[in-house]
């Protein structure tokens, strides 16, 4: 039986997605973003002391506990697409249990491909943390192609259900971020296809991130953030969160 | 003689009293009037025995009742034939549904002397609601139906007073709403009669939303109240499931914890005392319900009747409870045991244990005047009065003993269904929960389904709060601290329930 490192399970979140859900946390990232506010996930082989590595059955069978007060379950991470057989068991046994109403929603740095889960899942939450080959690899140490490779898939499929940007400093980025996904949205979609997604704007902060990248990262201004916004209205998106 | 002088020195308080308004030191001298009359039979006097052991309590209806306790009026009488004795017409447009309907409020009689269902209102005014947007556009119609909450708000000055939403969306719910979020008034109460078949998500949302920003509405679980009522029924006072066109005569409650005290064990209790309460309870109702169909004029001479407003034979006696924790805890502790209700399943079976011996008692007593629920007098999760201390609301689990969410929701399910005249909870949220109210209609759809028949919520940081079953404002408990009057009455009940029931100690529940 696939079983997977997972750090903790809340059994209501009501930042992981639309409505209450229960939200899983996944060991390990492929990334190592310079903001990374729980750095302690990123390391696969790590094993802090919430952890237990876990069968998908153990994972629906505590995710049952808070139906039906949960309308779906969101996996996260960590990159929770380095346990994509895993996240399949555990969607596909989700939908078979609660019925296929039963949302499953993935939090992703999308990165690794979707084929094998996208059958069992409603839809992802998908980070784009920046716009630029360069940047992309400065910030997060990865390539930024396989990420809009994945916002093309995720869209023609009609399962992008949210992008994430976190905003810092002047909010150059971010603005460009929301620029370059609107227009592969609507390459691979069609217009319309912008507006059945969101775009959700999350400001920097300083709390949790590691001290040899404090320095070179700043919380953006009030109307750093309200430029990022306004954009992301303007394109389309909707709907358009801060927090 | 001796109850004269006493009552003689009540009239003297009342009268010297600066936390009191005009209208509050009336209310409370009528009551002292109604206490110098004779008891209604012979009943009574094992029922004041009872009382003064603290079993029973008869929730400030006096030695007699002369008005039934529950009033719901059928509010379409006035749209569709008016008023012969208040010389009113059938309404025409918003302004004079709101002006007849304030008018109508004002004679509608209860045991607080004021209304405590003002109505289905949004159904009642969505025609001219409509009519008015069309004609003078949003704006108008907003600010009507702001002045007419506004203005019960400032009359009917007692927070025991409700009027229900729902369960479709209209129009006139949504100002309602935007009404109230931003009077953030204590009254009216208000209840979306929910069912999430016929309650669209979108408006649920935003009355879930409206509830953590002003505590109001209330969520009732509508289907569950269909299948016992029929579709003609209200939601009013705390939280009192009764049918429109009728009401209650009266709610005289149990205080479970109080017998369990004076009880052995669990036999005494379950073969002795329970009964004997139950008893002295039943007789004692029958004989106030005697007393005010027979021997009062309500029934044959109130306009309320006459014109078909109220119907006798949808009036019935609600018998209360509270304090079902405390003597669950008490007895298995007699027992040696440390289970609690709520977290243990053991106190939790003996709380269904006496739920079941409680209401097979109670059914199996009749009372004609009660066609309405086949002669049968309807359980009532009481929600405390001021006075209680150390006792928990029908059968809530205690404040500071609260359970994790969703099992305690699970827990609330199982015990709703005893009480078709109602029963709720409260489950006040982090201010964070704002950022996502469908996630708090998640919860309360989930809360339906377990079998939870009505509940409330509000946040941390709310002015309005809710006490036990009605609302009061924080800023006015603040101003009776502080000696000067408020023109809620109910306010001094809230501050002294704050005071004694640790109300603001109630688990704030983060999502």
């Amino acid at each position: 039986m696939r079983t997977a490192p997972v750090t903790k399970i809340i059994e209501h979140s009501v930042v992981d997605g639309p409505g209450n859900r229960a939200a899983i946390f996944l060991q390990g990232c492929n990334f190592n973003c310079a903001y990374c506010h729980n750095p302690e996930t990123i390391d696969p082989s790590a094993r802090p002391e919430s952890l237990s590595v876990l069968t998908a059955e153990q994972v629906v069978e505590r995710v049952a506990g808070a139906v039906p007060f949960i309308r779906g379950l969101t996996i996260s991470g960590g990159e929770c697409m380095l346990h994509a057989p895993f996240v399949y068991d555990v969607c596909s046994l989700a939908k078979q249990r609660f019925g296929a109403e039963f949302s499953c929603l993935l939090d992703s740095n999308g990165s690794l491909p979707f084929d094998l889960v996208l059958p069992v899942i409603d839809g992802v939450l998908l980070d784009v943390k920046a716009a630029g080959e360069s940047t992309h690899e400065a910030l997060t140490g990865a390539p930024l192609d396989p990420v809009l490779a994945s916002v093309t898939v995720l869209a023609r499929a009609g399962k992008l259900i949210e992008v994430r940007t976190v905003v810092t400093g002047d909010g150059e980025e971010a603005f460009r971020c929301i620029e370059l996904v609107c227009c592969r949205i609507r390459e691979a979609a069609g217009a319309d296809a912008v507006g059945r997604t969101g775009y959700k704007l999350i400001r920097y902060r300083p709390k949790g991130v590691r001290k040899e990248y404090l320095r070179n990262l700043k919380v953006p201004a009030a109307p750093s953030m309200e430029r990022a916004v306004e954009h992301a209205r303007q394109c389309g998106f909707n709907p358009v969160t801060a927090v | 003689m001796e109850r004269f002088k006493q009552q003689r020195e009540c009239a003297q308080s009342i009268i010297k009293d600066e936390t009191l308004t005009h209208e509050q030191q009336m209310m409370a001298l009528s009551s002292v009037g109604r206490d110098l009359l004779d008891l209604p039979g012979e009943a009574a006097v094992k029922f004041y025995e009872l009382k003064d052991k603290g079993w029973l309590c008869d929730l400030n209806e006096g030695r007699v009742t002369y008005v039934p306790r529950y009033i719901l009026p059928d509010y379409r009488i006035l749209f569709d034939q008016g008023s012969e004795f208040l010389r009113l017409d059938p309404p025409k447009d918003l302004h004079e549904a709101t002006m007849s309907l304030l008018a109508v409020y004002h004679h509608v009689p209860s045991v607080t002397h004021f209304p405590v269902f003002i109505g289905q209102i949004d159904r009642l005014l969505e025609p001219f609601v409509l009519a008015e947007i069309e004609q003078s556009g949003e704006e108008r119609a907003y600010a009507l139906i702001k002045g007419f909450l506004r203005n019960i708000d400032r009359t009917v000055t007692d927070s025991f007073c409700h009027a229900n939403i729902g369960p479709a969306a209209s129009r006139a719910g949504e100002l309602i709403l935007r009404a109230e979020r931003e009077l953030q008034d204590s009254t009216p109460n208000i209840t979306l009669l929910y069912d999430p078949e016929l309650t669209s998500d979108e408006f649920a949302a935003l009355c879930a939303d409206s509830a953590l920003d002003c505590a109001k509405p209330s969520f009732a679980n509508h289907r569950m109240f269909l299948s016992e009522l029929g579709d003609d029924y209200g939601i009013a006072s705390c939280y009192n499931g009764l049918p429109i066109a009728g009401g209650a005569y009266t709610l005289s409650r149990i205080i479970l914890a109080r017998v369990a005290y004076d009880s052995a064990n669990r036999a005494d209790f379950f073969e002795r005392n329970l009964p004997e309460a139950i008893d002295a309870l039943l007789a004692f109702m029958d004989d106030k319900i005697r007393y005010l169909v027979e021997e009062t004029p309500f029934f044959t001479s109130n306009f309320l009747v006459k014109e078909g407003w109220i119907k006798k034979d949808r009036f019935n006696g609600l018998f209360g409870l509270v304090g079902l924790a405390e003597a669950v805890n008490d007895l298995l502790a007699k027992e040696g045991s440390d289970a609690r209700f709520g977290p243990d399943a053991e106190a939790n079976d003996l709380g269904i244990e006496i739920m079941d011996a409680l209401k097979a008692r109670v059914d199996a007593h009749e009372n004609s005047y009660c066609p309405f629920y086949k002669n049968r007098f309807m359980l009532h999760a009481q929600v405390g009065i001021d006075s209680d201390s150390g006792i928990s609301p029908g059968a809530r689990i205690p404040i500071g003993e609260e359970i994790p969410l969703y099992e305690h929701l699970r827990h609330t399910g199982r015990f709703h269904g005893y009480f078709p005249s109602g029963a709720g909870d409260i489950f006040p949220f982090e201010v964070t929960a704002q950022r996502n109210p469908e996630a708090v209609l998640d919860v309360f759809k989930g809360a339906l389904e377990v079998g939870v028949r009505y509940i409330s919520t509000y946040t941390s940081d709310s002015d309005v709060i809710r006490i036990t079953g009605y609302l009061v404002k924080r800023s006015d408990i603040e101003a009776l601290k502080n000696k000067q009057a408020v023109v809620n009455d109910t306010v001094v009940l809230g501050k002294l329930s704050v005071e004694r029931s640790r109300v603001e100690e109630r688990m704030v529940r983060e999502l």
